[in-house]
């Protein structure tokens, strides 16, 4: 009889599991369905999730603190899987830097990455084949096309901003994952609008 | 009576300002006794500024840190801000022993092009600490 009852309750709880997860799963497609615009205004950029400050996951805060340290925490929604674990497995020279982490660090951090990173398919990775492993995102072609417009003196001949890898120089929200050209502010030559 | 409440708020106030500094000064205390431990020391304040000074084919500490620790510095390459280095300036310096390592790690490699010793660590932990 107790073993009936055992067998109910685990039926229930798995059917309820389930409508739940398809619930929830159903709700994040149509989320990344409406960010999912591929035109070229900007309005739906990369949005961190949560949005609020201050109610970042454990790991998020991890990303940030440890590689944000030094430089602005890129999203990681722009380099595909692959890529972050080849960056993570050469830190001791990190462009140049020597930027080791602890090896629980580093896994956890790899963790995070590769759970936020591009999928194949998404606008970020066009013009990336399979079996490139991309390092700069600023040599991806979805940045490229992004900034074609911004001629070079304003970014790499600029003193103030120094290099197309410093996003939060012009991106004035970057820091909290918003790129859009509304909030563009070139140091030297004011407001982006064109 | 009134004065009497001002002067003993003011002591009590001096004394946990005092706290307050020893307390930020006791990391890198600890840090220094752990170096000793393992057989470095005697640690010297201009040794450690020498070190920080010193040039390596174009990198110094202060490439980054500037010349002088108690002012802010800013990375090289990517122009991120330091908060200053000593304890006096920034007293959250050296309060956490794992990221003192993390950083001497990464930082000696890239600058030296080595690791550096224990006795190195102590020497430039004891200027950055002067009161």
């Amino acid at each position: 009889m107790s073993n009936l009852n055992a067998l109910r309750f685990a039926t229930g709880t798995l059917l309820l599991g389930s409508a739940l997860t398809l619930g929830i799963y159903g709700l994040s497609t149509l989320n990344n369905q409406s960010l999912a615009d591929d035109d070229d205004d900007e309005h739906s950029e990369y949005r961190p999730r949560p949005e609020q400050p201050g109610t970042d996951t454990a790991a998020t805060q991890q990303y940030k603190q440890e590689c944000g340290s030094c430089h602005l925490p890129y999203p990681a929604k722009l380099l595909p899987a692959r890529s972050w674990q080849a960056m993570m497995a050469s830190l001791d020279n990190h462009f140049g830097d020597d930027a080791s982490l602890s090896a629980a660090t580093q896994a956890e951090i790899l963790a995070y990455l590769s759970a936020h990173s591009a999928g194949n398919h998404t606008r970020y990775l066009k013009g990336i084949s399979d079996s490139d492993t991309p390092q700069r995102i600023t040599e991806l072609p979805y940045f490229r096309r992004k900034h074609r417009e911004v001629p070079e003196r304003m970014v790499s001949g600029n003193p103030q901003v120094g290099s197309f890898s410093q996003c939060d120089s012009c991106h004035k929200d970057a820091a909290q994952g918003k790129f859009n050209e509304h909030t563009v502010v070139i140091p030297g030559f004011g407001r982006w609008d064109d | 009576m009134n004065n009497l409440t001002h002067r003993a708020l003011s002591a009590a106030l001096f004394t946990l300002s005092l706290l307050a500094t020893s307390l930020s000064y006791a990391g890198a205390s600890a840090q220094l006794q752990a170096l000793q431990a393992g057989g470095a020391g005697p640690f010297s304040a201009a040794a450690g500024e020498a070190l920080w000074l010193q040039d390596n084919n174009g990198r110094s500490c202060a490439s980054c840190h500037g010349r002088d620790p108690s002012q802010p510095g800013k990375h090289q390459k990517t122009g991120k801000p330091i908060e200053p280095m000593t304890v006096h300036a920034n007293p959250e310096r050296f309060t956490d022993a794992a990221k003192t390592e993390k950083w001497f790690l990464r930082n000696c490699r890239w600058t030296l092009g080595r690791e550096c010793s224990a006795q190195e660590k102590g020497d430039v932990i004891t200027w950055l600490s002067q009161p």
